[in-house]
């Protein structure tokens, strides 16, 4: 997120891809791909990596958290429905992700990252019914 | 089941002006790993066996953009009946050009092609009432593997080739993916996109 705020910050005055030093491109394209799954957009032109930075400026600010920062993250190929909205790994926020497991407990399988306090049932029950159990 | 059974329950409808028919594939696929996808992650539509609702990947796989060019992409790319003694199902094949000679294209994608065994989700133009039917899986029950390979370096394919991957017996004629147009292309889209 700093990162992502330092190039943010390199725009502030305008211009296109000459601000960027070929070590901030580097950044960009990683960002990029961790946090849309795409490459940044391959053209001739030169402000590529200013729309990749103010897109994921603008994802930044509508999720409130970047994909490595992320508790919650659905598999790929996985959607899981919330009323008449699919949610993906893309689109699926930890709030939401949270309150959906706590309804749906059998789901976890679905996730490829969840906080540890999301145990199975079977786990927790074991984990409940012999509280004095230490780790070996 | 229909599709175990043989009982058809539904017959040809007239033809629909909102729906009209188109030839071919988006140029867009992704090809994944087979042994790559979590199957207990694998679901299938209750109310129709040949979709599948979720194509669940294990933590950290991908699936692998496939893009073509020119105006038919994926051209040759069919299925035929397989007429055996005593069960019959469906051969079907994906045909995939690559134009360019890239050893990096060559080391990591079409060798291993030589022996691996993969599943393909292509997105075919004609999509279908409400465009649910747009997203089409191939390899899903036996896997698709390399029947054909086709390199000349005069001829179309100019410094690349055409691959053919082949999924025999498939017991289904088509698998859609997603109950709707929205829920597949969130599903293709996220197993496109995941994280590498």
């Amino acid at each position: 997120m700093t990162q992502l705020t330092r190039l943010r910050s390199l725009l502030v005055a305008g211009g296109d891809d000459s601000v960027f030093s070929s070590e901030d491109r580097q950044i960009i394209e990683a960002i990029h791909w961790e946090e849309t799954g795409r490459k940044v957009r391959e053209c001739g032109c030169k402000d590529r990596y200013v729309d990749a930075v103010i897109e994921l400026y603008r994802k930044l600010k509508r999720t409130q958290t970047m994909t490595r920062d992320q508790k919650y993250i659905l598999r790929p190929g996985v959607i899981i429905w919330i009323g008449t909205e699919a949610y993906s790994r893309h689109n699926l926020t930890d709030k939401v992700a949270k309150a959906y497991l706590k309804a749906n407990p059998d789901a976890r399988k679905k996730f490829e990252r969840v906080p540890e306090e999301h145990v199975s049932p079977a786990v927790a029950k074991l984990v409940s019914e012999n509280p004095d159990t230490t780790e070996a | 089941m229909s599709i175990c059974n043989g009982i058809i329950k539904q017959g040809i409808p007239k033809g629909d002006c909102a729906n009209l028919p188109a030839k071919g594939y988006e140029r867009l696929a992704i090809l994944i790993n087979r042994e790559d996808i979590d199957f207990n992650n694998v679901t299938i539509s209750e109310e129709r066996a040949n979709v599948i609702t979720s194509l669940g990947l294990l933590a950290g796989k991908v699936g692998y953009e496939i893009h073509q060019m020119g105006g038919t992409p994926f051209t040759g790319t069919n299925a035929a009946l397989e007429d055996n003694a005593y069960y019959r199902s469906v051969t079907k094949n994906l045909v995939i050009a690559v134009i360019n000679n890239d050893r990096d294209v060559y080391g990591q994608f079409v060798d291993p092609l030589l022996n691996g065994e993969f599943v393909a989700i292509v997105e075919r133009k004609d999509k279908g009432k409400d465009h649910a039917s747009a997203f089409e899986v191939l390899g899903y029950h036996n896997g698709l593997t390399l029947t054909a390979l086709d390199e000349n370096a005069y001829g179309d394919y100019y410094g690349g080739g055409l691959y053919t991957l082949t999924e025999t017996a498939a017991p289904v004629s088509r698998m859609y993916l997603g109950e709707t147009y929205e829920a597949g292309k969130a599903l293709f889209d996220s197993i496109l996109e995941a994280e590498a």
